[in-house]
């Protein structure tokens, strides 16, 4: 690997220091730390005491692309750890030392809540609220994203390092607000600390609380400090800039203990904010260290890229442009009248980048504020009509839009029919068609005829089980096909049979499996009687069906991949939930961990993550679209980038979220001082600023604005990235040279 | 393809002695296909549940939790019955310098490989002796043990990267022992020692196998011949090979004390992504 002067006094400095590295995005930091770690294990020090320590997942690539190389001799593996993965292995290790004292029960081992379980205990305790007390009547926010703002303020309490009793404090006393805003601050915070007691009474560990076990209770443990300093004698901790306040007291506390350390912090930057990224306290770290080296020259940007930053950055307002190169020879643009249209610019431009000028796919990015459905298929059918391999990345999408898992869900309700939950015959005709699928020519069941089918074998109002395929009428049974009959028959016949089997279990609940119990069990203790020794295992039943009828030739998830990792996401989802709350007392005692999953995910709240790992596993050598922030996160530098829809106020824009902020509930913030809207400018101007100029250092060579008249929903676009855009391109180009970059095949346009 | 970062274990070179088309749709292709593997399910579950729990019980142990501590986390006779057999016999005889779930990795065949060891622990210069945890059922043969890829690829390993732990000095393969110790047969552990000899002949196996994966393209990883094997795989229904799952209580050597290195990599952040 070619170092540069800087790097390879990384390389080559002493052993036992520690050094903090700055500078922008692409300077080398990162190759430079690589490049130490390599050295240093050339040279003898012992692999397992070196340990790198990430902010977030999706940076560790460099890390290990290196660390996985045949080149590197024998050895312990080098340890990556995120900072919340070293927090849940810990709590997991030393729990039997923090549990009394935390206020647990030690003799119960912990459940520990995902994103998704953590929302569905906030909505026990959120719901009845809102349906018997009225709470949350002035808040216009769906209230899956209610859940998640309150659960997102004890993650920011805990990691910022504020008691989560302070959380309405601070908020009321920053916002301007009238008594409704108010009482929704409060009333957020009573839920917050019902839920913060909720957990603590049923040993439910939901991410805030596994950071306030781990900074209060363990971390001060010499055990604990023995056991990490031993595993991380050597620390790394790359992009320390988006780490939390609780990360860098702990980097803090540990840098004593190190033999060396390598600190590296990008500057204007700090994207994971609402996250409580925290720049200012990672800043403080430079302190710690005995060398702090300034990175300033990019290995990234062409001199002309590097310049149109510097011109992006004056039209923001920011500083004045220094380089002598041409910013214009870094960027092309695209004036259409109409959304779509521009679509199809941005669509021809990659065809001809890729087909004539041979640039590789996974070397595009499109990036737009936010990816909308809509923006994807456009370009998704588009690139690929094309025949140019495409991946998109859209964090949030939700399982129970995928078919393959609505088909299940649908199943599932009906082999249950004691939940009551009928499903619609539109649904029932979707899963036949999805399970049922298609075998070729001639033997597919379509929509239409599995629209008959449920009409026919599913009348919805009288019953909820399927009907023998003998009993339809013999013009159905024609046109459904006898070919089909038997794939229907064979699934209708197995739900039947485990009908029948739970029938029969109720009926003889002795005899049916225990699940296991948490907790101490004196020897012969009987097993307690509890409504989920006779319930479901959902991710079970999903499992069964799935190997024993669907995955089967002639079957819809036979060989569809998609479905089966759908199928599986959805498994995995269930038990998840199951494991987390079935011997608590959170379910309702009406209802089973099964019933309450699919009620769960039919509303939204549950099972919304799990879709991210399928974008994951799409080939790399793709044109990748994800929003803006989404490909800032990944760090992956390309050499073209497709800005769209410059006019989007998404660019400028916070989230609209009336219980939280990000800025009041962190760790620099001075309580007591209200939020004015100069800060809310402020705040959002250096938000543009540093997604802007964090893109362009992610660039080598070149980026296309796409910009429209008309924005996506149709209304005219003005958003601040476009103003900044528009002066400067007035800056850039007289008007006649705009008109020259426009296309010929242009049907309208005009300079922005 | 394999992907770039891809490093061999244990577990995928028996999937691939086992079956080269379940490594193939497992390993290289990485397709979720979630059958059943074996049946009663709550059976398995809830061996698996307690066997990951023994495993992190004694790694508690070993990094100097206390022992009346740790038995607080005991929730039921089974594991209390194996928690016991350990403090009585599971670290009988070893050298005092232990090392709990360690992973170490060597390169091989223009690849990297691990194995995540239960214990290692090093008497330098003397003893090296690897310590692997067995909660399954039944106790498997002698013979059986010495087949699985799991008895080559820790030897190897450490022999290959275990100087670091004994002094800087190579390991000899003379020295080192590999003992399974089971849970439920607690006073009939197997122990296989290891030769200068057996180290060649498992190098040379490894690199043959690992290069014979590497050249192979799609369509090249062939379905096994032995139909036992795919009641117990989850993609036998793509294959047509039975609908039901296999019989836990039949099974020799159970998943649960094999999955620890499955997927070597690192654990994900519990912060979920969020839309902008």
């Amino acid at each position: 690997m070619e170092l540069t002067p800087t790097q390879r006094r990384i390389v080559e400095s002493a052993r036992d220091h520690t050094l903090f590295l700055y500078g922008d995005a692409g300077t080398g930091k990162t190759t430079a730390a690589v490049g130490r770690i390599l050295s240093m294990i050339e040279q003898g020090v012992p692999s397992g005491e070196i340990l790198i320590l990430l902010p977030h997942a999706a940076l560790a690539q460099p890390y290990q692309r290196a660390l996985r190389s045949a080149a590197l001799p024998p050895g312990a593996q080098v340890d990556i750890l995120t900072f919340g993965a070293l927090v849940l292995q810990t709590v997991k290790l030393f729990w039997g030392l923090a549990a009394k004292r935390a206020g647990f029960q030690p003799d119960t081992p912990p459940s520990f809540l995902t994103l998704e379980t953590a929302q569905y205990v906030m909505s026990t305790i959120v719901d009845p609220l809102i349906e018997t007390r009225g709470y949350f009547e002035g808040v216009t926010i769906s209230r899956n994203r209610l859940y998640a703002q309150i659960v997102d303020n004890l993650e920011k309490a805990a990691l910022s390092g504020f008691p989560h009793t302070e959380i309405a404090e601070r908020m009321k006393n920053a916002v301007l607000t009238d008594s409704s805003g108010t009482r929704a601050f409060e009333q957020a915070q009573e839920c917050a600390i019902l839920f913060r007691d909720l957990c603590r009474a049923n040993n439910l560990l939901d991410f805030s609380l596994q950071v306030e076990v781990f900074t209060r209770h363990l971390w001060t443990l010499p055990e604990v400090r023995a056991y990490w300093t031993r595993r991380g004698a050597h620390l790394i901790v790359d992009n320390l800039e988006e780490g939390t306040p609780a990360m860098h007291r702990m980097v803090a506390g540990w840098m004593p203990d190190v033999r060396s350390a390598v600190l590296i912090m990008d500057s204007e930057a700090g994207f994971r904010r609402f996250l409580s990224a925290s720049p200012e306290t990672a800043g403080l770290l430079r302190d710690r260290c005995d060398d702090v080296i300034e990175f300033e020259d990019t290995l990234v940007m062409t001199p002309s890229v590097a310049a149109l930053g510097d011109e992006l950055a004056q039209a923001l307002g920011e500083y004045a442009p220094e380089s002598t190169a041409d910013p214009r020879e870094a960027m092309e643009y695209g004036l259409r009248r109409f959304y779509p249209q521009m679509l199809n610019w941005v669509a021809d431009e990659i065809t001809l980048l890729v087909k004539d000028e041979g640039v590789p796919p996974g070397e595009i990015v499109i990036l737009a504020p936010y990816m909308s459905d809509a923006i994807r298929f456009t370009l998704m059918q588009r690139l690929q009509g094309e025949g140019i391999p495409v991946r998109s990345h859209r964090p949030s999408r939700s399982l129970r839009e995928e078919p393959a898992a609505r088909a299940l869900l649908t199943l599932a309700a009906l082999a249950h029919p004691e939940w009551g939950m009928q499903p619609a015959p539109f649904d029932v005709a979707y899963m036949l068609m999805q399970a049922i699928g298609s075998a070729g020519a001639g033997r597919n069941l379509d929509l239409i005829r599995a629209q008959l089918l449920a009409e026919n074998a599913y009348p919805g109002e009288t019953k909820s089980r399927l009907a023998p395929f003998d009993t339809l009428k013999p013009d159905v049974q024609e046109r459904i096909t006898y070919l089909l009959a038997p794939r229907y028959e064979e699934l209708r016949l197995w739900l039947e049979a485990y009908i029948a089997e739970r029938e029969q279990a109720r009926a003889n609940p002795a005899a049916a499996p225990a699940p296991k119990k948490k907790g101490r069990k004196k020897k012969n203790e009987p097993e307690a009687a509890s409504p989920s020794n006779t319930g479901v295992r959902l991710d079970h039943f999903f499992s069964r069906l799935f190997g024993e009828v669907l995955s089967q030739r002639g079957y819809g998830f036979h060989g569809d991949f998609d479905a089966s990792t759908a199928a599986g996401s959805l498994v995995e989802s269930a038990a998840n939930f199951r494991r987390a709350f079935e011997n608590t007392k959170l379910i309702p005692a009406d209802k089973t961990a099964a019933e309450e999953f699919v009620r769960m995910v039919d509303r939204g709240l549950l099972a919304d993550q799990y879709a991210r790992a399928w974008a994951q596993n799409d080939q790399t050598d793709a044109v990748l679209i994800a929003p803006a922030y989404t490909f800032l996160i990944r760090n992956q530098p390309v050499t073209t980038q497709f800005w769209l829809d410059l006019g989007s106020r998404g660019w400028f824009e916070r989230l609209f979220q009336p219980l939280t902020h990000p800025y009041i509930l962190s760790a620099t913030w001075e309580n007591n001082r209200a939020w004015t809207d100069d800060d809310e400018y402020e705040a959002r101007h250096d938000s543009l600023f540093h997604l802007v100029i964090g893109l362009v250092r992610r660039c080598r060579e070149r980026i296309y604005f796409g910009v429209s008249e008309l924005g996506e929903n149709g209304s005219a676009s003005t958003g601040e990235l476009l103003q900044a855009f528009g002066r400067m391109i007035a800056r850039l180009n007289p008007p006649e040279a705009a008109d020259d970059q426009e296309d010929d095949d242009a049907e309208d346009t005009e300079t922005p | 393809m394999l992907p770039e970062a891809f490093v061999y274990s244990q577990t995928s070179l028996q999937d691939f002695t086992d079956c080269p088309a379940l490594f193939d749709l497992r390993w290289r292709q990485r397709i979720k296909y979630p059958a059943a593997e074996s049946e009663p399910l709550e059976l398995v579950e809830a061996h698996m549940e307690r066997g990951a729990l023994f495993h992190q019980m004694i790694h508690q142990h070993l990094i100097g939790v206390p022992e009346n501590v740790i038995a607080e986390s005991i929730d039921d006779d089974e594991l209390g019955a194996w928690w016991a057999n350990y403090l009585a016999s599971g670290l009988r005889g070893l050298p005092a310098a232990r090392h709990p779930e360690i992973t170490l990795s060597v390169p091989i065949a223009g690849r990297r490989m691990v194995a995540k060891l239960d214990v290692l622990a090093v008497d330098t210069g003397r003893e090296s002796v690897i310590v692997d945890w067995k909660t399954s059922l039944h106790r498997p043969t002698r013979a059986n043990l010495l087949a699985r890829l799991q008895t080559v690829v820790y030897r190897y390993v450490l022999v290959e990267a275990g100087a670091y732990l004994n002094g800087g000095a190579p390991v000899d393969p003379a020295q080192v022992k590999m003992i399974y110790w089971f849970a439920n047969f607690a006073n009939q552990p197997e122990i296989f020692t290891y030769s200068a000899d057996e180290h060649a002949a498992a190098g040379a196996m490894l690199t043959q196998m690992i290069s014979d994966i590497e050249r192979r393209g799609d369509g090249d990883f062939p379905l096994t011949d032995d139909v036992r094997r795919c009641v117990y795989c989850s993609y036998r229904g793509l294959h047509e090979r039975g609908t039901k799952a296999g019989d836990f209580e039949a099974q020799e050597i159970g998943l649960t004390d094999e999955l620890s290195d499955a997927f070597p990599d690192f654990t994900l952040d519990q912060i979920a992504e969020v839309a902008f």
